[in-house]
């Protein structure tokens, strides 16, 4: 009994320390709750952002300089870090916004953008975008609009295609496409790359910048078969299809002859260096990477054309918008910052010096992008035009980054497993479906 | 008054300083293990993704769970790597140790060099393995091409990814085995050898009489702490493998990374942890057991 009562008062002795050490770190804590105006009345609002190429960064910094001089009592505090393709992009801000600890702004991909809004963590910023909304690409709209409500800026567009190295074509005697009617069949793709390894001019013939996180890449191949991920409606999926099966079938095959293997879903390999190291001769990839290959591309010459066809022409919808999450502690500065970004003239010196594409189409060129061969852009531009409605539907649906899982992993099993594609194609089409609740 | 307050407390013989010295250390226990735990018990019963309030979905989680052919792969991945490093670590230790504890010259500098290895970051451990497998210019393949054997794509190959992974882990944790090893062996009594070399035991005897039964709770503790770190292996894998080609090398840990933080589903990903926490939990039980009842 003495015991007991002994162990009793020890708990109560424990609990009531422990009590005041958590209420002395409650008090500690409360005197530096984020004020984040200081003393001359300035507000400060954070902006997260990645910046994969020199172009956008040039951007960013020369945009926020102009912003800071034109409203001076606010200061943009900038937090670039690794890319989404890179690091834990996301996994960061989810955690920065659940925990209550939101940046002001963020940049994020058209493809994710619907799994934060869907949720709450967006600001509704409908007042900005209203009064332009017919002026924004329409897939971007849809990207950015959950329950018809406008969640973010639609910042800018991109799409892939086709880098080549131009030294090796020529040693092939082979000219690369130069317009839209002229592009490489699969089969004159992969004839391509074969002829590539074959000669031995490179250990592989095509890379593709793709990965677990970005495995949506490879949706462009399904409709240049005529084929799609989902039903028209988006409501279940449409994979088992013939001309489904025979992408996968083409996916699986280009893989296993003229890819490294590194260069898997979940390889470890650097497409992009792959390319300007030359141990590649054929590179899908997006406009951003320009000044890259600009500044690295030293030993090869090179040159873009379009992606392959098969029945039609396609491509991805890329690019990002910029949102403020719901639970940003400066909404009226950070909803200045976006209102900025916006503007025509400021949405047109972004793409000309990121090496994007206009997400408005009252933003018109001539475009004075930064780079030594700027007609290399007129490419891209007219490949976004073959970006199909769906293709831009279904990667911004709110489950899109579960569905984009699920088809990463049937890609990797393809890859690295050697699945047959029609079971591949069975499975995914399963995993789809209860995804989407069918 | 204060001195009535102490002579109460002297009465009651309650000391307060020890539990003031131990407070901060249990301040933070409770903050970043106890509570995250409860916390992780709780969301596993809720469809939870960071944002907005869970809801909850009863056993829901647990049932999907042993459904998901991942999960079990994944398992199946974690049990592989597990019983690929612990028997390998704790052997390959304890004979380093059983050399470095003989009279050879500069002791000192060996037991750095092997003991390195540990504090080194487990990402740069990975990234720096992950260079010498690369089929194109990695040393291993290179050491291999000299010898006439062509090499294989290392962490491309559903076959050879494990074990290149494995041998990445023994590098490091061969090291801290010995180092542990080598503290048990000094602690081994030197008049029992001297026992044993009067009744004419040879050193095959003597180490399998004499070393071996002393070092059992050296072994022990080896045992638990290599088999929970096998369990709870992530970094390496994420920076070698990423659990690529396929599912081949994903483990447990990383799953629940991957559901949790890349799909954003917070509570099947907590449900796979609590199971995990539990089957660490009878784990470590039972090999305690075991090493208890042979004292």
């Amino acid at each position: 009994m003495k015991a007991l009562i002994k162990g009793f008062f020890n708990i109560h002795i424990f609990s009531l320390l422990l009590l005041i050490v958590i209420l002395t770190g409650c008090a500690g804590s409360s005197e530096e709750t984020s004020t984040s105006k200081d003393t001359k009345g300035k507000t400060t609002i954070e902006f997260v952002y990645w910046a994969a190429a020199g172009g956008e960064e040039k951007g960013f910094n020369d945009l926020i300089a102009k912003f800071e001089s034109e409203n001076p009592e606010i200061k943009v505090k900038k937090s670039q870090v690794p890319s989404p393709s890179q690091g834990d992009y996301y996994t960061k801000l989810q955690t920065r916004i659940g925990g209550n600890d939101a940046p002001d702004v963020f940049r994020v991909q058209y493809q994710k953008i619907g799994e934060f809004s869907s949720k709450g963590a967006l600001l509704d910023v409908t007042d900005i975008i209203e009064k332009d909304k017919d002026k924004y690409n329409k897939s971007l709209m849809t990207a950015v609009t959950y329950e018809d409500k406008v969640y973010g800026l639609p910042h800018h567009t991109d799409t892939i295609a086709i880098f080549y190295n131009k030294t090796y074509l020529d040693k092939l005697n082979i000219k690369a496409p130069t317009t839209l009617d002229e592009a490489w069949t699969w089969e004159e793709l992969t004839d391509v790359a074969k002829q590539i390894k074959e000669k031995g001019l490179a250990p592989n013939g095509i890379a593709m910048n793709a990965s677990a996180s970005s495995a949506y890449r490879t949706l462009p191949f399904f409709f240049h078969n005529g084929a799609s991920l989902l039903t028209d409606d988006l409501k279940a999926a449409n994979v088992t299809t013939p001309e489904a099966i025979e992408t996968l079938a083409f996916l699986k095959d280009t893989y296993t002859n003229y890819m490294s293997k590194g260069n898997s879903m979940k390889g470890s390999d650097d497409p992009t260096m792959l390319f300007t190291s030359g141990n590649v001769g054929l590179l899908m990839s997006g406009n951003w990477m320009i000044p890259k290959f600009e500044s690295d591309m030293k030993d090869f010459e090179w040159g873009v054309t379009y992606m392959p066809v098969s029945k039609s022409s396609a491509s991805d919808m890329g690019g990002n918008g910029l949102a403020i999450p719901s639970n940003s502690k400066n909404t009226e500065a950070a909803k200045k910052f976006l209102a900025f970004m916006g503007e025509k003239e400021n949405v047109k010196e972004f793409i000309e010096k990121g090496l994007f594409l206009p997400s408005r189409s009252d933003v018109t060129g001539p475009f004075n992008y930064d780079v030594k061969d700027p007609k290399m852009l007129d490419l891209f531009i007219e490949q976004s035009k073959t970006v199909p409605v769906e293709l831009a539907e279904t990667v911004t649906l709110p489950e899109f980054s579960k569905i984009n899982q699920a088809l990463g992993d049937s890609v990797e099993e393809l890859y690295t497993q050697d699945a047959d594609p029609e079971k591949v194609a069975k499975d995914l089409e399963e995993k789809i479906n209860s995804i989407l609740g069918k | 008054m204060v001195s009535s307050i102490a002579k109460w407390y002297e009465k009651k013989h309650i000391k307060l300083v020890p539990y003031l010295f131990i407070a901060p250390n249990m301040l933070l226990f409770f903050t970043f293990m106890i509570i995250p735990i409860l916390f992780t018990f709780y969301i596993s019963f809720h469809e939870w993704g960071l944002f907005g309030k869970p809801i909850f979905t009863g056993i829901e989680n647990y049932t999907r769970m042993f459904r998901d052919k991942v999960f079990w792969t994944s398992l199946g991945n974690t049990v592989y790597y597990t019983a690929g490093t612990v028997p390998l670590s704790a052997a390959l230790g304890l004979i380093g140790a059983l050399m470095l504890n003989q009279k050879v010259p500069m002791r000192a500098f060996f037991r750095t060099i092997f003991f390195a290895p540990v504090v080194v970051s487990l990402v740069a451990a990975g990234l720096i393995w992950s260079w010498m497998f690369n089929p194109n210019y990695g040393l291993f393949n290179e050491i291999l091409g000299h010898f006439g054997v062509s090499g294989v794509d290392w962490l491309s190959s559903s076959t050879w990814a494990m074990p290149a992974v494995i041998l990445t882990t023994l590098w490091v944790r061969i090291g801290y085995c010995l180092v542990i090893y080598l503290a048990g062996l000094q602690a081994v009594p030197e008049s029992l050898y001297e026992a044993a070399d009067m009744d004419g035991a040879n050193g095959w005897q003597k180490f399998w009489r004499v070393t071996l039964p002393m070092l059992k709770p050296t072994t022990t503790f080896i045992l638990v702490m290599e088999v929970i770190h096998g369990f709870m292996v992530f970094d390496l894998i994420y920076t070698m493998t990423n659990g690529g080609p396929g599912y081949s090398t994903t483990v447990i840990v990383q799953y629940i990374y991957q559901k949790a933080f890349t799909e954003g589903e917070m509570g099947y990903a907590s449900a796979i942890g609590t199971f995990f926490f539990f089957v660490v939990m009878i784990m470590t039980m039972v090999q305690m057991r075991i090493g208890r009842e042979k004292d």
